[in-house]
């Protein structure tokens, strides 16, 4: 067992029309980390990497010390992916989806699982097919965390659900980091997300890492200004073709006490 | 995990799935549609003709497919490969896909058996050897029928590597 929940190393990979370019940042066991960025900035491919959907990079991607490519039953014994697209068994329940899938993992918890679905009020005899998608969601959850992962993986859990669902769930992610000694990255679009419980973000854009810093280096770099090349990256980032001159570096620091670093960076974007 | 558990939890998913039933029920009928054939070539005292074989290979096929279908393809819209559902799931892959094959050998076995005491049965009403190719016609259909089972297998695992 090592600190590093996830370490990426050198990460390349090129595709005709998309390359991710050297990526490389960690995260240690017991925090989480949002992974931030445009659409098509590589942040889905980042976890398609780990999920070995992708195979043919360069580089190395660890999970708990553990190769992703050698030594995959293990990885994702210890890893819980979350996202619209995993594949469950849609036409039974969550119940008969725990017994056909649950016996794999090593540290699987049937009882966990029954008490994961009553906290989160899913239904046990409805088709996975029925649920909506904040229930897709929240059942995803509740079967992470019967086999205990070491760490989550969240493609964008909380876009397009309401907010009190969104409360909801960031207050449960708290609840697994405290508790569990686990470590969360997940993706998110919404920026008041990340303010709330982050403690690591890291940017991408363009196959790019862009920084992977945590959250107190972030805001005292906000509060002190940013080197210029850096600020110019982000407001690029953010206002993506409709960038207008922002000179005033006070703009930073006054957004970033009143809503955050994230919603500042956000703010920025609408300057 | 050991090849003993996964066949284990394969018997296990077998038996969860609703529609396995309906399948046990499709092998029942083509138990019945062999004996039929059965009856019909001893009274007629063909069983050593071609058309024979031919029937014996489409009934292991269907059989087989009846039982092994529940561990390889799932019903959502459409048949679907199972192993899709298993790319997340900590399994050694290998194992996993050996687990149906051996399931399916077993299967083939255990039906395979009756239909050759029936077929040798059979012949010693006409002019041919028991010790012949003919003979073992049972066992050739069955063969062929696991091979053509095998490929379809191997074709549908293509999704645990994707």
């Amino acid at each position: 067992m090592t600190e590093k929940a996830l370490e990426f190393q050198h990460v390349s990979f090129a595709w005709p029309d998309f390359s991710l370019s050297d990526v490389s940042f960690s995260l240690e066991r017991g925090y989480l980390m949002g992974l931030v960025g445009f659409n098509g900035s590589g942040k889905s491919t980042l976890f398609h990497l780990m999920e070995n959907k992708i195979r043919n990079y360069t580089g190395a991607i660890y999970i708990d010390g553990y190769d992703c490519r050698l030594q995959e039953p293990k990885v994702k014994d210890i890893t819980a992916f979350l996202s619209e697209e995993q594949q469950f068994f849609y036409e039974e329940t969550a119940e008969g989806n725990a017994d056909f899938l649950g016996p794999y993992y090593s540290s699987w918890d049937k009882e966990t699982f029954r008490t994961c679905l009553d906290r989160f009020e899913i239904s046990r005899t409805h088709k996975l097919k029925d649920y909506s998608r904040g229930t897709f969601i929240k059942f995803q959850l509740a079967f992470a965390m019967a086999h205990h992962p070491l760490l989550y993986v969240m493609d964008e859990p909380t876009a397009g659900l309401d907010p009190v669902f969104r409360y909801d769930f960031l207050r449960i992610l708290q609840d697994i980091l405290e508790k569990e000694n686990a470590s969360v990255l997940f993706s998110t679009h919404n920026t008041g997300d990340l303010d709330r419980i982050a403690d690591y973000i890291t940017m991408i854009d363009k196959g790019r890492i862009l920084f992977s810093k945590d959250v107190e280096t972030l805001s005292d770099e906000f509060q002190a200004g940013l080197a210029e090349n850096e600020k110019f990256q982000i407001r690029q980032l953010f206002c993506k073709g409709r960038w207008k001159s922002v000179t005033a570096a006070d703009n930073y620091s006054n957004s970033f006490q009143k809503k955050g670093t994230c919603a500042a960076l956000a703010q920025e974007a609408k300057l | 995990m050991k090849q003993s558990v996964y066949l284990q939890l394969d018997k296990l998913h077998r038996k969860k799935l609703i529609s396995t039933d309906i399948r046990n029920l499709g092998i029942g009928i083509v138990g019945l549609v062999l004996f039929s054939g059965f009856i019909l070539n001893l009274g007629l005292c063909t069983m050593d003709h071609l058309p024979v074989f031919s029937f014996y290979a489409v009934c292991f096929l269907v059989a087989q497919s009846f039982y092994i279908s529940p561990l390889i393809m799932v019903y959502e819209e459409g048949y679907v490969s199972i192993f899709k559902k298993y790319k997340n799931v900590p399994i050694n892959k290998h194992l996993f896909l050996q687990s149906k094959f051996i399931l399916l050998m077993k299967f083939s076995v255990l039906f395979f058996l009756p239909v050759q005491l029936l077929h040798f049965a059979g012949l010693t009403r006409t002019s041919t050897p028991l010790i012949s190719i003919t003979g073992f016609w049972p066992a050739f259909a069955m063969a062929g029928a696991v091979f053509l089972q095998l490929i379809f297998i191997r074709i549908m695992a293509r999704e645990l590597w994707r």
